[in-house]
């Protein structure tokens, strides 16, 4: 690695940065277009149907998340399981898009729900009902799915209802299982660094259009400091032996 | 990969499915499944139990192919 020129490439991109920002910014004074965009008011023209969104949404995830399950079940009883392997993966496959269902539910469910309570919302305590029946029924869904990983793989350990339930699970699993997990959470932390850079700049255009303020812009910020420098302690205190995983 | 291994020849002739293979050595269906298809390399303790089990050298099950470019 050249230094030089690895920092020439990074002014480069900060260039082409700027160019793109004085670019859409004559674009924007020439046209007019974000103004008229901040004039019609989107997003209140779209919030009463975040109502409908939060109860056909979840549920519809919901309904996925229960027929995989459903059908995983159907696998784990059948008498050719322990013999065909593409049937093991298949049942695999099942329960994990069981979990990713009820997942996307449970934070479309906090989402859709934080943008219904308003005051003036007629539907609120619908609102409030149905916050609580996904939430319920998404945690009975997890549970379901844990409980069968655990009936197939007597090894797995944990319960979902206790806070200790992440620890426990990554302590029975093994060697393979525990390099998926790094290597996939390794993947989710480099996107997430730079979803959340990009979400920075985006709330700061934001709060220049539609005016959302500066809260947006601190409280991401705050994120993309703690997920930094968490990683940056964790990775010190696992070098150092201090932690385990 | 480097790593070629004829785990899935050796599971036959011992006539295990990936379970009970995966129970005899402490590990996981799936853990098996990604050595076998050369999606996982295992560790030194596993590749030992793994001979073990199947009364062989490590490797006879598992052998080290140098890449081309890694010369």
């Amino acid at each position: 690695m050249n230094v030089r020129k690895s920092f020439i490439k990074i002014v480069g991109w900060l260039i082409l940065g700027a160019i793109f920002g004085i670019a859409g910014s004559f674009i924007n004074q020439r046209w007019q277009l974000m103004e008229e965009l901040a004039q019609r008011d989107i997003f209140s023209s779209i919030q009463p149907y975040f109502f409908w969104i939060h109860v056909i949404g979840t549920g519809l995830l919901l309904l996925i998340s229960f027929s995989c399950y459903v059908q995983s079940k159907r696998i784990m009883t059948s008498p050719d399981l322990e013999e065909d392997e593409a049937l093991s993966d298949k049942l695999d496959q099942f329960q994990h898009r069981a979990l990713t269902s009820s997942m996307v539910a449970m934070i479309l469910n906090f989402v859709t729900f934080g943008v219904s309570v308003e005051v003036g919302n007629l539907r609120i305590l619908v609102s409030v009902g149905v916050f609580i029946l996904v939430m319920l029924l998404s945690s009975l869904i997890d549970l379901l799915v844990i409980k069968q990983v655990r009936e197939q793989d007597p090894m797995k350990k944990g319960d979902p209802s206790k806070m200790r339930f992440d620890k426990e699970w990554l302590e029975s699993c093994d060697e393979a299982e525990k390099m998926l997990i790094y290597q996939s959470a390794y993947r989710t932390f480099s996107l997430m660094k730079q979803v959340l850079m990009f979400s920075v700049v985006a709330a700061m255009v934001s709060k220049m259009i539609f005016d959302t303020g500066n809260v947006l812009i601190l409280v991401l910020g705050t994120i993309w400091l703690i997920h930094n420098l968490s990683y940056t302690i964790y990775a010190r205190q696992v070098e150092k032996g201090k932690i385990n995983i | 990969m480097p790593l070629i291994n004829r785990l899935k020849e050796h599971r036959a002739r011992l006539s295990v499915n990936q379970s009970e293979l995966g129970k005899m050595a402490g590990v996981s269906r799936q853990t098996i499944s990604l050595i076998e298809r050369g999606d996982y390399s295992p560790s030194i303790t596993l590749a030992l139990k793994l001979a073990k089990i199947f009364s062989v050298s490590v490797e006879e099950i598992f052998q080290y192919e140098e890449a081309q470019n890694e010369r």
